[in-house]
């Protein structure tokens, strides 16, 4: 039985409804790509709406042409994101266990100042983050800068992680201790393998939120050879309303989608599944 | 049972290493915001720069160009514009999704979700390409229909209007996945109750279905709150905050005012100003939150 019985009229409308979100959130990207892909000297005005003739000159051109970005930007960006991922997973396990499996009596409030820190709007962290590494020497460092987006996603991580563990059954860890499994065997044999499915989402979205991000770097790490695609794209910018080369720039953007829009692809039924708690965090 | 391997110490050997980094790198640089926003501390010279009390609050606040107010305001309009869209489509098409078959609901959330994993900047370009007076889009669609190009960008209602409306396409995703994740544990039976009464969808969704998510619906709000005060990305590459200053939010002034004129001290301030504004936007929602708990259980 149908959950709600609809009039035809209401099917309609709910039909121009989606349709309508969908052509919403679909024609933006749609016009991106189409700029990308017209050869440069098409992309003027007036312009059609669909390109007279497909290239991938301007792919190439962003990568190894004379007015490249080069491979570079999106190497520091990959580079950036996998570490971040890396570090991000390792304390969202260590800290998610702990919170899940023990009694810690500090082990509430602990969490919930966790879940207060993943509300705080990420733009807040800009300059303290500024501040802080103008202090220590981490400024213009790639380190810095890897260490800052990991703390960035870690709340997030072991709320996450934390939710994972309860999941499994103390009796598994239990029966692993009985039959003489050490620490390190019961967590390399039961317990990771079982949360695996949330070891990768936490790592995916620190990932992600690592290529994305653009004001960090921005701001701490003025020497170009560094920078992520994200920064590096303003090359292409010239001053406001004016000399914008569109056809290199909606390339070089395109270029930073097809890594995340993959990745989504492959996991977008996992992510969705815990976003639905996670990604609410993640604001 | 509990792991007796390392005793009581064992809980905290595994928390040592996150809560580092969340000290060192989020508690310790906060701290240090609030104690550097009473110095005239600057890039150059951040050891042993004068204390100036509440100096640099004053200055921003009675600051002429741009002036705190109009920041304010253009703050709350485009947090206002963000909550209110994107709260609205979000809501309405987990709705709408909520009554398909689900295998038909996921593929659609998919696509739905695709503008939540693309970088803010991207999503500013794309945008900013939309806008363009001689290429975009928007302007070629209204030349069909014989109307004048306008300058998006460059005027401050249509400015504003158009940055709100591409925050929105870029957060109604996140409500969509939290309202579709509170409708999935709705349970069948009260809504086909509903339905045997003879009640109109309508009075359904009225009575039965939005009552029961409220909780979710509070969340949602938030995050949409806190994602329209969070937006710097969209709005740097779009406009940079101008024309002068007229679409400049509190997140545009902290960060022109720290790196363009090294002003570690003012900088600092507004950060705080902005800090405290969503530190009281969370704990509003903690309030009403644990009301809405104490209802319901």
């Amino acid at each position: 039985m149908d959950l709600v019985r609809f009039t035809r009229w209401q099917r309609v409308a709910r039909a121009a409804f989606i349709v309508a979100a969908l052509i919403f959130t679909l024609l933006p990207l749609s016009w991106l790509i189409s700029i990308a892909i017209r050869p440069s000297g098409t992309a003027v005005f007036p312009i059609t709406l669909l390109p007279s003739t497909v290239t991938l000159d301007n792919l190439r051109e962003v990568l190894v042409g004379s007015d490249r970005l080069g491979f570079t930007p999106f190497v520091n960006a990959a580079l950036y994101g996998t570490s971040s991922a890396v570090i991000t997973m390792i304390a969202s396990i260590l800290g998610g266990y702990a919170l899940a499996r023990y009694n810690v009596r500090a082990g509430e409030s602990i969490l919930t100042v966790i879940l207060a820190l993943s509300f705080l709007p990420a733009v807040s962290r800009i300059v303290p983050i500024f501040i802080l590494f103008s202090y220590s020497g981490l400024y213009g460092t790639q380190l810095g800068v890897i260490l800052a987006y990991a703390a960035g996603a870690t709340p997030l991580g072991i709320w996450l992680m934390a939710g994972a563990f309860r999941q499994i059954p103390i009796r598994l860890e239990q029966a692993a201790h009985i039959d003489g499994a050490g620490v390190v065997l019961t967590a390399r044999r039961i317990i990771l393998p079982l949360a695996i499915p949330g070891i990768l989402v936490v790592a995916t979205l620190a990932f992600i939120d690592g290529w994305n991000a653009f004001s960090l770097p921005l701001i701490l790490l003025p020497n170009q050879n560094v920078q992520p695609y994200t920064v590096a794209l303003q090359k292409y910018v010239g001053d406001i309303g004016f000399g914008i080369n569109w056809p290199l720039l909606a390339a070089g953007s395109l270029l930073g989608l097809i890594p995340v829009l993959t990745l989504f692809a492959l996991l977008q039924r996992r992510l969705v599944r815990v976003g639905g708690l996670g990604g609410a965090i993640k604001g | 049972m509990r792991r007796k391997s390392f005793g009581r110490a064992a809980p905290w050997l595994l928390l040592a290493l996150p809560l580092m980094l969340l000290l060192i790198f989020i508690v310790l640089p906060y701290a240090m915001t609030f104690y550097y926003s009473t110095t005239a501390a600057t890039f150059g010279r951040l050891t042993d720069s004068p204390q100036v009390g509440l100096g640099n609050f004053k200055t921003i606040l009675s600051s002429g160009a741009p002036s705190f107010p109009g920041v304010l305001l253009v703050t709350t309009i485009f947090t206002g514009g963000t909550l209110v869209g994107s709260l609205g489509l979000g809501t309405a098409l987990a709705l709408s999704l909520h009554t398909l078959s689900p295998s038909g609901r996921s593929i659609l959330l998919a696509i739905y979700l695709i503008p939540w994993v693309i970088a803010a900047v991207v999503i500013g370009y794309t945008w900013r390409l939309m806008y363009d007076p001689q290429i975009g889009l928007a302007n070629t669609l209204l030349d069909f229909v014989g109307i004048e190009p306008i300058s998006w960008l460059t005027n401050r209602a249509t400015a504003i209007a158009a940055l709100v409306l591409a925050n929105i396409w870029a957060s109604y995703g996140i409500v969509l996945l939290i309202m579709s994740g509170a409708l999935a544990n709705v349970p069948p039976n009260l809504i086909l109750s509903g339905q045997v009464d003879g009640a109109s969808y309508a009075r359904i969704v009225g009575r039965i279905i939005l009552p029961s998510i409220r909780p979710a619906f509070l969340l949602a709000g938030l995050v949409a709150t806190v994602s329209g005060l969070n937006v710097f990305d969209l709005i740097y590459v779009t406009t940079g905050g101008g024309p002068v200053y007229q679409t400049e939010t509190l997140a545009l002034e902290m960060f022109r005012i720290t790196t363009r004129r090294s002003n570690i001290g003012e900088g600092a301030a507004v950060t705080v100003i902005l800090f405290s504004l969503s530190l009281l936007l969370a704990i509003a929602y903690v309030i009403i939150w644990r009301r809405e708990q104490r209802k319901w259980t």
